[in-house]
């Protein structure tokens, strides 16, 4: 429900990292378990660059699955679902290690004003 | 064209925002609470109750999200505690800069405990970490014993929950032991109360929890 103010956040994150040039294309990690709905954030992208160096971007979405750590039997990987806890010993409250991510790994940036 | 290795947080700039919050309660002694819950769970009952029960003991304040209008604050007010009320403007969850505005409002030091009632919302504010000591959540009997294994996110974060209006389970079909069990198998720490803010049932655990956890912070001043 907050991804335009998460777009937000991520236009700032990115305007600071382009050195100037102008943002072509947007790679985010996003965990399963996070919040944010990745077509809404695509439907906030349209809107919340306008008129900065980002504006007409693509963003692109890689869904990272959620990867839990048994303190019991010390299991690591992905489980059913977190509910479902360790797969192999059946321990509940798994520890999360992967699966909350909401990050901008890199950025494309074009090299002259003219790309 | 060329590609830049970014590599950061879209929450990074909130949590570094959450953490100096934190810093200051820490070095204040002053014990943070988050209440989160969906609309209408009862989280401003339960802090009018609590505010009255407690504010004999300790000095209590209380931060209000709300999207909109001031009614929140208005109660909890009335119930004997400062407030300050934070208006989202239509957002969905609180965030670590609006409580960071308006820290310096409150001589932190004087104070034993901060309430902070989010925007009533199962999804978004489990996402924002406000530099709180403990998450709290309510859960009410009217919404359905299906809300933890719908929004694991928020329970799994909590350290304590209240199953709230328990004075109407005799009307509803709400499945208690269903709704526990969900809630425990995210979260095998998770302290829960079963109360009745109306009729004040249950209260008291909740409040001997809340008088621990002050007197925890308050021991590492
Ligand atoms: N029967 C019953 N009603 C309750 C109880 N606690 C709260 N209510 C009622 O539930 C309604 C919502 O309570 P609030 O305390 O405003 O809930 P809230 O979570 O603060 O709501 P929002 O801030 O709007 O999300 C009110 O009409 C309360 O009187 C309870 O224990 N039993
Ligand atoms: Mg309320
Ligand atoms: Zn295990």
């Amino acid at each position: 429900m907050h991804e335009a103010s998460v777009a937000k956040d991520l236009l700032d994150l990115v305007l600071a990292a382009c050195g100037g040039q102008r943002i072509l294309r947007v790679g985010l990690e996003l965990g399963e378990l996070s919040t944010v709905v990745p077509d809404a954030l695509r439907f906030a992208w349209e809107v919340v660059p306008a008129g900065t160096l980002a504006e007409g971007s693509a963003v692109d979405i890689a869904r990272i699955p959620v990867r839990v750590r048994c303190p019991s039997c010390s299991f690591t990987g992905h489980p059913v679902s977190i509910f479902e806890g360790c797969p192999r010993c059946g321990t509940i409250s798994v520890e999360v290690l992967a699966g909350r991510e909401l990050r901008v790994t890199t950025i494309e940036v074009a090299d002259h004003a003219s790309d | 064209m060329h590609q830049i290795d970014v590599g950061s947080s879209i929450l990074a700039h909130n949590d570094a925002l959450a953490m100096h919050n934190r810093e200051h309660f820490i070095e204040e002694g002053v014990y943070v609470l988050n209440l989160m819950s969906g609309p209408g769970a009862g989280k401003t009952t339960i802090l009018e109750q609590t505010v009255r029960a407690l504010s004999g003991k300790y000095r209590i304040a209380v931060i209000e999200g709300d999207v909109q209008t001031s009614q929140d604050a208005d109660r909890v007010a009335a119930a004997g505690a400062p407030v300050i009320q934070i208006n989202t403007g239509g957002a969905c969850h609180l965030d670590a800069r609006q409580i960071h505005d308006n820290l310096h409002t409150f001589a932190l030091d004087a104070l034993d405990l901060l309430i902070i009632e989010n925007v009533g919302n199962l999804v978004c504010p489990a996402e924002f970490d406000l530099g709180e000591h403990d998450k709290v959540m309510v859960l009410s009997t009217t919404e359905g014993a299906d809300k933890p294994s719908k929004y694991p996110v928020m329970f799994h974060e909590a350290r304590a929950m209240l199953l709230n209006k328990i004075d109407l389970l005799p009307y509803l079909d709400f499945d208690t032991e269903k709704a526990l069990r969900d809630a425990r198998a995210l979260n095998l720490d998770l302290d829960i109360f079963q109360v009745s803010a109306r009729t004040g049932a249950g209260m008291e655990g909740w409040y001997a929890w809340l008088e621990q956890r002050i007197a925890k912070v308050r021991a590492s001043r």
